[in-house]
């Protein structure tokens, strides 16, 4: 695993500087991200620098422990979860995929060897469709069908022959296909999926299948299923008709809620809800019930404004409805939904609304005992305006002031207004975070008078007061900012690429794609897979061994 | 369980069984200005988010301190002949969370001291391959937050993490799996299924080179990493320089079933992830292991002492609820050093407890709260508080390596380390 870029522990303390003056510089991703992102070659002594790939540099990606897990999964026809023994992913601005920094390190291996002997070793060889009479033709025929599925493209003749060979060393026909399974579970053509493409005259063509693998991993997080293979076989997926069509069944296909909420997984951190402790004293309904409801709701409304034509950035951020179980609106006060599921669409009234007022977000981004503003102000700042907060400087005194959760946060704050130390960074986030002062730890309206104003400073083009977190909302779903923003999680998310001069460029021209086609996800989605990158990459020399 | 010729053959290798012991194992140094006697094996044990120094540190000095009552390091008391309190050690020129995670084993954040690797993989690197593993990561609860500079205290080289594994039933099935025979022989003979490893291992080989060669220049480090891990997997197989001691390992136990990533479940994964932690050990399956408890700005709430806030929050509060936590963390030192002591192994290692923090309320690295257990081989008089007044932790790190008998040249002017520490 290595590094490619960092950090997320900033708001998750409150910090007062003691250097006073220290001035707050957020970075904006497209202006200095790929500095952060690119490490310092000189320090890497003795082994190759991380140069982050660009867009159009031919690459291999390493399967996300995800993607292990649920290929697996498809090509065995089995329930069991692989993945959990496989080390977890190193995550670069929280999302898992970042193809520069997935490697196989020394606990990968093993672990994929034994998954990979465990395999072996339960193989059903029934499924071989030959026998042992048939000797080495059998095993080779085998290495080509079961590897048509493992490699996610034809074997190749070379790779038959070392199989064959690797099967003939065994001595017995039983043993030798469980050690052909053995060995392509741990081969470089099922650990990675590559994008390398053919040599042409001025650059490199990907191949279909290579088009067809990265379809299918980022629609399904997972491998190409039969239709998917068809079309890479016929060669026709090189056509850019013939993608679009394939992504509009892909992302119509239920199997493509493992990317949306794999996604708002990690934008927004829900799939990390579980990790978030709550007082039970002071949030007694707030039960395991609840917690999993809010995640299932979280997802839910991201994949139902996802799929809809007119489901837009702006929907996320504004929609007056969302979908939830009859318990969890019991638990926000409001009418169970109507119509069949177990998450039903209903109006949130007028308070909630809107992704940012989901309850997984709102509980996460809060301590086991009361609401953070703090905490809700950097996750506005960092995920939604792609704004990454600088750490504190050396020399910091953080003192944490007793909290008292029935009371409301402005005034326990307010020290960071005081103290011009503390100001530089804490405007940028406390006065986003007191617009959501209506809500507490775990995501209810708190009744009364509130003050929920607040107010966005230093950001490039979004500067602007506001009162509640839906009035927010209407303003950041207006914001080129939030816009371009968005447009750069998903290409970080799904193209696994650095913050890198070209990825931002890609996203330039993204976004504008995105907001001609009516900044609605499934353009977004289109835009995306009808680049360049995914059907061919940029010339390069190829060194000797 | 008892472990069978058959069962322990598999992979492993028979002729380990008959090989030398990794302390027999002669080690070839380079000449350098550290202790005469060293220790066959070091433990690194982490726990988060700092302390409150007036709150952490016993009273007195030299051989005459003692724990206050209440205090966080009152549970050591127990194990205070065994110890040495290492006061005034400081990181310098970095502080905080994030730098103090990345920048505590590997002397600095951004520099790194040894390279960019962490000074347990340093030491790895420079000691004979005589064990199935170089080194052996253990963690507890840490992998919620993803592998990231937060998260991670161990690097094989710059930015480059050496992953923990978190899970003790599938450290158990890759530490001991061969040994009790929860290996994956379905029916064959063992030496089949080793023979099977190892032509599956060179068609590995191949395959790597051969993917290598259709890689630009940039995407090949990615093939030369794979083949360094394969490498390590050959290793652990069929372990050159003997492997290590089964012999000596008493009765592998696997851990019962509990889920890693559930808070509730971190007092029982860490005693699971400490007794394999012992029993590596005492099996001489590595002669570097670390336990990483969390991580930095650990959000763990001790339910089970009753404890509400998040560890992180609570080491701002700096209250006493943070004392209880921290007391809990030192008597998991406690128990893992008595462990240690009782199976014979102490006397020839060196532990040391280690934070990223000092003042968890400041974010400071002034004193920075250091343990070390064991006697390094009798290179380390135990029983003693010492205030090293304000040193670079470089020292710290240098007298590590010179503990484990490696030269620490790298550091420069603090390559002779802690003073008045080894004997």
């Amino acid at each position: 695993m290595r590094i490619v870029a960092t950090t997320r522990a900033f708001a998750l303390c409150l910090v007062a500087s003691a250097a006073v003056g220290y001035a707050c510089a957020p970075s904006d991703s497209s202006h200095l991200g790929y500095k952060n992102d690119a490490p310092d070659p000189a320090a890497d002594g003795g082994t190759a620098p991380v140069v982050p790939a660009g867009m159009s540099d031919r690459r291999i990606r390493r399967l996300t422990r995800d993607e292990y897990a649920s290929t697996l999964k498809d090509l065995l026809s089995t329930q069991k979860d692989y993945g959990a023994s496989i080390p977890v992913d190193q995550v670069v601005h929280d999302f898992d995929g970042n193809a520069d920094v997935l490697e196989v390190d020394a606990l990968f291996a093993d672990q994929a060897r034994q998954n990979a002997e465990d395999i072996a070793a339960a193989f059903d060889l029934n499924q071989v469709g030959c026998n042992a009479s048939q000797g080495v033709d059998c095993a080779k025929a085998f290495v080509k069908s079961f590897g048509a599925r493992a490699l996610r493209r034809p074997v190749t003749g070379d790779e038959v022959d070392r199989y064959a060979t690797l099967y003939t060393s065994v001595g017995t026909f039983d043993a030798g296909v469980r050690t052909i399974v053995q060995a392509m579970l741990q081969s470089t053509g099922f650990l990675y999926r590559t994008e390398l493409g053919v040599e042409t005259k001025d650059g490199f063509d990907l191949t279909p299948y290579e088009i067809a693998s990265e379809l299918s991993y980022l629609f399904w997080r997972t491998m190409p299923d039969a239709e998917l293979t068809q079309h890479a076989a016929s060669g026709d997926l090189a056509k850019p008709e013939i993608v679009a069509a394939q992504v509009a069944r892909l992302l119509a296909s239920p199997r493509a809620n493992a990317m949306l909420d794999a996604f708002v997984d990690q934008w927004l951190y829900v799939g990390q809800l579980g990790q978030a402790q709550k007082d039970a004293a002071t949030y007694p309904s707030f039960n395991e019930g609840v917690r999993t409801d809010m995640v299932g709701e979280a997802h839910a409304f991201f994949e139902n404004v996802a799929r809809d034509p007119q489901g837009s950035l702006s929907t996320l951020l504004t929609a007056t409805y969302s979908y939830v179980t009859p318990s969890l609106a019991q638990f926000y006060g409001v009418q169970p939904g109507q119509g069949g599921g177990t998450f039903a669409r209903t109006e949130m009234g007028a308070d909630r609304g809107g992704i940012l007022t989901l309850g997984s977000v709102l509980a996460f981004e809060a301590t086991p005992i009361a609401a953070n503003p703090v905490r809700r102000g950097k996750l506005v700042r960092v995920r939604l305006l792609c704004q990454d907060m600088p750490p504190p400087p050396p020399g910091v005194a953080a003192k944490i002031p007793p909290l008292d959760p029935k009371a409301p946060n402005r005034p326990k704050f307010t020290q960071h207004d005081a103290d011009p130390s503390c100001a530089g960074c804490h405007k940028l986030l406390d006065p986003i975070g007191f617009g959501f002062e209506r809500f507490d730890g775990v995501g209810r309206l708190l009744p009364g008078t509130i003050d929920t104003t607040g107010e966005i400073k230093g950001s490039p083009t979004s500067d602007t007061t506001f009162d509640g977190v839906r009035d927010l909302e209407t303003k950041l779903a207006a914001s080129t900012d939030v816009r371009a923003c968005f447009v750069r999680q998903w290409v970080r998310f799904g193209l696994g690429v650095s913050d890198t001069e070209s990825a931002a460029g890609e996203v330039t021209r993204l976004a504008k794609l995105f907001t001609d086609g009516g900044a609605t996800i499934g353009a977004l989605l289109t835009a995306m897979t009808q680049a360049p990158y995914i059907f061919r990459r940029d010339k390069e020399t190829i060194p000797s061994p | 369980m008892k472990i069978t010729r058959r069962e322990m053959g598999v992979g492993l290798g028979l002729a380990m069984l008959f090989g030398p012991m990794l302390g027999n194992v002669a080690r070839e140094r380079v000449a350098f200005a550290g202790p005469s006697k060293t220790a066959k094996r070091l433990f690194l044990f982490f726990t988060p988010n700092g302390t409150i120094p007036n709150r952490y540190w016993p009273q007195g000095s030299g051989t005459s301190f003692s724990f206050a009552p209440g205090s966080i390091t009152e549970p050591l008391a127990a194990i205070k002949s065994d110890l040495v309190m290492c006061k005034g050690i400081d990181f310098k020129g970095f502080d905080n969370h994030e730098p103090g995670m990345h920048g505590m084993l590997t002397g600095d954040p951004n520099a790194g001291a040894f390279g960019g690797a962490s000074v347990d993989q340093y030491i790895a690197k420079k000691l004979p391959v005589a064990s199935r593993f170089r080194s052996i990561e253990l963690g507890v609860l840490t992998d919620p937050w993803g592998a990231q500079t937060q998260t991670r205290m161990d690097y094989a080289g710059p930015g480059m993490f050496m992953n923990p594994q978190q899970d003790p039933q599938a450290a158990f099935k890759r530490l001991f799996g061969d040994l009790v025979g929860g290996g994956a022989d379905a029916g064959g003979a063992v030496d089949a299924l080793a023979a099977r490893r190892k032509s599956v291992l060179d068609f590995l080989k191949t395959d790597i080179g051969s993917m290598r060669s259709k890689l630009g220049a940039n995407e090949r480090r990615k093939m030369d990493d794979h083949l360094a891990a394969i490498r390590s997997v050959e290793q652990s197989l069929f372990p050159m320089g003997g492997g290590g001691s089964p012999a000596s390992c008493g009765t592998p136990t696997a851990p019962g079933a509990a889920d890693p990533n559930a808070q509730a479940s971190f007092p029982a994964i860490g005693k699971a992830q400490m007794d394999l932690a012992v029993l590596a050990m005492q099996c001489n399956l590595a002669p570097v292991v670390s336990l990483q408890w969390s991580h930095t700005v650990s959000p763990v709430v001790f339910s089970w002492l009753g404890l509400t806030g998040g560890h992180h929050d609570l080491s701002h509060a700096q209250n006493d609820d943070f004392v209880k936590a921290e007391r809990w963390y030192a008597e998991q030192f406690a128990y893992v050093v008595g462990q240690m002591k009782q199976r014979g192994l102490l006397a020839d290692s060196l532990v040391v407890w280690v934070k990223e923090l000092a003042d968890s309320s400041l974010h400071n690295a002034v004193s920075v709260p250091f343990v070390m257990a064991g006697n390094a081989g009798g290179a380390l008089q135990t029983g003693r508080l010492i205030d090293f007044g304000g040193a670079s932790h470089h020292k710290l790190l240098a007298s590590i390596a010179q503990g484990m008998g490696v030269d620490a040249s790298p550091l420069g002017a603090d390559a002779d380390g802690l003073p008045g520490l080894f004997t």
